[in-house]
């Protein structure tokens, strides 16, 4: 049996991305498919965050205007410019990444709770920036029209199913790698990282890129599956949803994180039909498995807020 | 010839002057102690030498190149590494990782190669192994290989910051009170590691309080106190010198 248990936990991605395949066979309704789309989209954002968070323990909660970054520009390029939107597809989180990089800067002087309120500030002036560039972006009347890159339902799931496969493998790869060790290296301890020639800021804006890129990723999938874009899908509240799902996903586990999205993107449309109290028992839900779940490490997070830098430097001499 | 050298050396703290123009000098090959008495300004050399602090004044010359004011991690491929008095090793992760974080610039997978796992980077994860392994075995931690850092006790983490180190290769290790909470045991074992360090080829400076440790592996002594140097020499010469035992132990009284 415990072979069979080390098999499954071997496997556990490739197993539960078999078992999501099966889900447009087995003839899910619309809306309920449409859930899961939405939970493999949000799946990378989180998993972008596994990279940010979990690894380099870097706070972001400004990912919903990377997300916005890179949903925007596909639906500009692709319904103003009339480009392709397989290009749109590749160019949006490559802007994405280039402002990610930008928001990276900060994070080599502040840490802790002041970074994370330099993040906060910039998914605002991103939101703000969409909500009164009414030229560009539609502003509060949103952005209409945007064409999925593959127009078939089931063709967009298959491709989304693929894409969060890949990106969570390239993701357990970077863990295992040297850049991933020196993401790990960074959060416990600096000062030990950049002696053993680390170098620390640029493997900050690295991280941040890569998260940023992957953001946008999922950002221009977004506009894919909404077909029409508005400044409120990309509030604060987002941000923090997705560090919800990255800190109950166990913030540097990969399955953790795409389990994660799924399950808290579909969290609320389950309990659908409880109308008025839905939101209190989410909640609810959401409390009693970071309250009793063992696998979190709610000391990480503690100390990612809490911990202001460079509190020692081996002196006590 | 000199292959450390720090030349009228000031590291200032406010008004309180930590590191006051000092000169010290390791030669190739050597192994050299730095005391001195609590709060006389050890680490802080070694905090500015390794560029975590600025100087504010002097020079640091290390293989014939002035390397004052470089970021830490160009210090570390400059080829000088150091171990921590309080250890920073990653408790998280495995004893295995921490020692390859030392190897993190002989190493040079990039991003690409990593996420489409070429055979570059599984022949240099096979090249690096046999590296961590042999350090490991020098601090006689193989045995804990896949251990969590943090499971190990305090001085098997204290060897395993060593192992971290010496796989980078540097040409000099800086080691800040190596032996501070050891056993008796484990201070002689790890003279035998120091030793077998020396003996490739690397130069060490070392601070220290544990005299015997000085005594059994210097072969020369720099005496600092409020961040001046007050002696050098090798051990049994420093050992008398007024001006030390007056640092250590205060003036004695004339009645």
């Amino acid at each position: 049996m415990g072979k069979a248990f080390g098999f499954f936990k071997k496997n556990i991605l490739l197993i539960i991305v078999l078992l999501l395949a099966l889900v447009p066979v087995a003839g899910v309704p619309s809306y309920q498919f449409y859930i899961i789309e939405r939970g493999l989209q949000n799946a990378i954002i989180v998993l972008s965050l596994v990279i940010l968070l979990g690894y380099t323990g870097l706070l972001s909660l400004g990912h919903a205007g990377l997300l916005a970054v890179g949903a925007y520009t596909f639906g500009i390029l692709t319904v103003t410019y009339g480009i392709n939107p397989w290009i749109a597809l590749m160019v949006a989180p490559v802007v994405a990444a280039a402002l990610g990089a930008l928001l990276g800067i900060p994070s080599f002087k502040l840490s802790g709770p002041f970074l994370v309120v330099t993040t906060i500030a910039f998914g605002e002036i991103v939101r703000i920036l969409i909500l009164n560039w009414e030229k560009l972006t539609g502003g509060p009347y949103g952005l209409g029209g945007i064409k999925s890159v593959i127009p078939s339902a089931k063709g967009m799931y298959y491709f989304l199913l693929v894409l969060v496969f890949l990106v969570s493998v390239a993701t357990m790869r970077l863990s295992k790698s040297r850049i991933g060790l020196a993401f790990k290296a960074i959060k416990e301890d600096e000062v030990a990282a950049e002696v053993m020639g680390v170098n620390v800021r640029r493997y900050k804006l690295l991280a941040f890129t890569i998260s940023s890129f992957m953001a946008g990723l999922s950002g221009a999938l977004f506009a894919c599956l909404t077909n029409y874009l508005n400044p409120d899908s990309f509030t604060f509240a987002e941000s923090a949803t997705y560090l919800l799902m990255v800190v109950l996903g166990g913030m540097a586990n990969v399955v953790g994180a795409v389990a994660s999205a799924l399950g808290v993107t579909a969290l609320p449309e389950v309990l659908r039909f409880m109308v008025r109290s839905r939101m209190v028992v989410y909640s609810l839900v959401l409390l009693l498995v970071i309250r009793y779940s063992k696998s979190l490490n709610m000391k990480t997070l503690r100390k990612v807020l809490g911990k202001p830098e460079g509190s020692t430097l081996g002196g006590g001499e | 010839m000199a292959l450390l050298q720090t030349n009228q050396l000031v590291k200032k703290f406010g008004g309180l002057t930590a590191v006051d123009n000092l000169d010290l000098e390791v030669k190739d090959g050597e192994i050299c102690g730095l005391i001195g008495p609590n709060g006389s300004g050890k680490t802080t050399v070694l905090n500015v030498i390794t560029g975590i602090y600025k100087d504010d004044g002097g020079k640091v010359i290390f293989d014939g190149k002035e390397i004052q004011g470089l970021m830490p991690h160009q210090v570390c491929e400059m080829g000088i590494a150091r171990t921590f008095q309080n250890i920073r090793v990653l408790g998280s992760q495995t004893v295995y990782d921490n020692v390859r974080l030392g190897l993190h610039i002989r190493t040079k997978a990039d991003l690409f190669n990593i996420i489409f796992n070429t055979k570059k980077v599984a022949r240099e994860n096979e090249a690096i192994r046999e590296e961590i392994e042999e350090a490991l075995d020098l601090v006689g931690l193989l045995e804990y290989k896949n251990e969590l850092t943090k499971n190990l006790p305090y001085g098997k983490q204290k060897v395993l910051e060593i192992a971290r180190a010496i796989v980078a290769k540097p040409k000099i290790l800086l080691l800040d009170e190596p032996a501070a909470g050891l056993n008796t045991a484990e201070t002689e074992d790890l003279m035998d590691i120091v030793r077998n360090i020396s003996k490739r080829n690397t130069s060490i400076l070392l601070i220290e309080h544990e005299m015997a440790f000085v005594e059994g592996l210097t072969s020369k002594v720099y005496v600092i106190n409020y961040g001046k140097k007050i002696a050098e020499g090798t051990y049994n010469e420093i050992k008398n010198n007024p001006g030390v035992i007056e640092a250590y132990l205060g003036r004695g009284g004339s009645n």
